[in-house]
């Protein structure tokens, strides 16, 4: 049971993640629920750049409360599909 | 080893001092001598550092490619026979061969006078601005001509009055890039000035800079930087008394946000303006000025049938400016917008022609073009494309491809997030889109206007 509620919750952020790019890159064409959560976030998947990265960084630390830091080794990890971002949000929200 | 006297470069291993720096000189040299060509891609400032000036003792040409783009890399190299990759990171290592060094290999006998040593090196030194073609245009550079183009930053730096021993640089522009090459590597290497290594990115790495700044007795800060990242960083300056200036190249930046910032008080907001083909050539202090002021030595020429030209004792022949330019008779000017079809997307610059030009060879499409708004900073880019006539590609599947193939060559900011896909490209017989066509499809896309 925990187990469902938790990927369930994990479902969820990673919506709101999906939201949160949408949102904050203001990207007009392209709807959250359009989002592979699983496809790269920048090269041919949404085609993001460094400045859009620190866009959405910056909302992250608005709305959970962390800072991200480039020398984190596993930002290319943190940062390579939605699915991904939300389970870092998760290890290190604080809001 | 770490001197606490001529401190060059810093970060949270300690200083660098210049004996260090001159005592890493010579095993480095060796390394990188067989090599014809040296890409130097390092991320840390002070192995850039090194790359640059050991090749240059060496009489080697460095290339510093556009992007990372993997396309933009191998182009940079062309026509090289035996090219090396100096880099930490084996990211392109199957473009070429990497040569790495961490800075632990010292020499006693260094190369302490290299400055006076370079001042008439002819080595090549060569960054690329945007052409008409898909190949990005080679600039020449020599140490002289970025030690000028860094004369500007040292300049602002001493107009500050601050002890030059209590002062540092942090950047958060890259420093392959040119106005990030002067104003922070050949402003430690021309100039002496202390410069993180790192390059800052998130207000966190900014906190941790000036952290790390302020153990190693550092007091005053200057923030190399442009309004890309401005944007994001000034609750943090705001919070950082120990920053006195923020040297920004222009986008431009805004004039509300220089003045929230000096509102502070005790910080300074300076802006650069230059390219590729000048360096840095003038600068405004944004909250006052309305004209640019040309850097000592600097001389703007009007009137010619093509626009204005710089010029400068540090740069072989005058170089036609990228704007328009409205010269005053006390030689401060005025910029007046960008010339023909370049783009400016986040303070990094291309040309629609050249995008146009990696665009049709998409092989999933018969026809393409970029469609351009400009802004006064921010351009906005789209694409209208038609895919080809053999494939039945889903629409997304097309988008993809595109934005594949774009990114082999160009920097993510020109790889536009709106692409629509057409059925034909509105044509003249003689293949071009007229003015009207384009401004019906831009407005298609949302972004005229």
């Amino acid at each position: 049971m925990k187990d469902q509620n938790s990927s369930e919750n994990n479902e969820a952020l990673q919506i709101e993640v999906a939201e949160l790019i949408v949102d904050s890159l203001a990207l007009e064409d392209i709807k959250a629920s359009e989002i592979d959560h699983n496809a790269s976030l920048f090269g041919d998947g949404l085609s993001l750049d460094s400045i859009d990265a620190l866009e959405i960084a910056f909302s992250i630390s608005e709305k959970y409360g962390f800072k991200l830091r480039s020398d984190d080794e596993r930002n290319e990890e943190i940062f390579s599909c939605v699915r991904s971002l939300a389970r870092h949000i998760a290890e290190n929200r604080v809001t | 080893m770490n001197s606490t006297k001529n401190r060059l470069f810093f970060s949270k291993e300690g200083v660098v001092g210049q004996d260090q720096f001159a005592a890493n000189l010579n095993p480095l040299r060796k390394l990188l001598m067989p090599a014809s060509l040296v890409c130097n891609l390092q991320q840390d400032r002070y192995l850039f550092s090194l790359g640059i000036v050991a090749t240059l003792l060496n009489n080697q040409t460095t290339v510093l490619p556009p992007s990372l783009a993997p396309q933009a890399i191998v182009a940079s190299m062309s026509g090289a026979r035996d090219p090396v990759i100096f880099a930490a990171a084996p990211d392109n290592d199957n473009i070429a061969r990497r040569i790495s060094f961490d800075g632990t290999e010292m020499t006693s006998v260094g190369h302490e006078d290299f400055r006076s040593s370079l001042k008439d090196a002819r080595a090549e030194i060569r960054v690329f601005s945007s052409g008409t073609t898909k190949h990005p245009e080679c600039n020449v550079k020599t140490w002289s001509m970025l030690r000028g183009g860094a004369a500007i930053t040292d300049q602002i730096l001493q107009g500050l009055d601050v002890e030059p021993d209590s002062l540092a640089l942090i950047g958060t522009t890259p420093h392959g890039h040119m106005f990030g090459l002067e104003a922070t590597v050949f402003a430690a290497l021309g100039f002496g000035h202390c410069v993180y290594r790192d390059t800052v990115f998130y207000p966190a790495d900014l906190e941790a800079a000036t952290k790390v700044a302020r153990e190693l007795g550092f007091s005053k800060l200057v923030l190399v930087t442009s309004p890309a990242h401005l944007r994001f960083l000034e609750s943090t300056i705001l919070a950082t008394p120990e920053i006195c200036c923020v040297l920004s190249a222009t986008a431009p930046l805004s004039r509300a946000q220089a003045e929230r910032i000096e509102a502070r008080g005790g910080v300074k907001v300076m802006e650069i303006y230059g390219s590729t083909e000048t360096g840095s050539l003038a600068f405004r202090r944004t909250t006052q000025d309305e004209t640019w002021t040309p850097a000592a030595g600097f001389r703007l020429v009007s009137g010619t049938a093509t626009g204005c030209t710089a010029g400068a004792p540090h740069l072989p022949e005058p170089v036609l400016l990228g704007d328009d330019v409205d010269l005053r008779p006390d030689g401060h000017f005025k910029l007046l917008g960008r010339t023909g079809d370049i783009v400016s997307i986040r303070g990094k610059r291309n040309r629609v022609s050249a995008l146009n030009a990696i665009l049709v060879e998409v092989s999933e499409i018969s026809d393409g073009i970029f469609l351009h708004s400009k802004r006064e900073s921010n351009d906005l880019l789209a694409i209208a494309a038609v895919p080809a006539l053999d494939n039945a590609l889903s629409e997304t599947v097309i988008k993809v491809a595109i934005r594949k193939h774009l990114l082999r060559y160009v920097d993510p900011a020109f790889v536009p997030k709106k692409i629509l896909i057409q059925k034909e490209i509105p044509r003249t017989p003689t293949g071009k889109v007229r003015n009207e066509k384009i401004d019906e499809l831009a407005k298609q896309a949302g972004i005229s206007g």
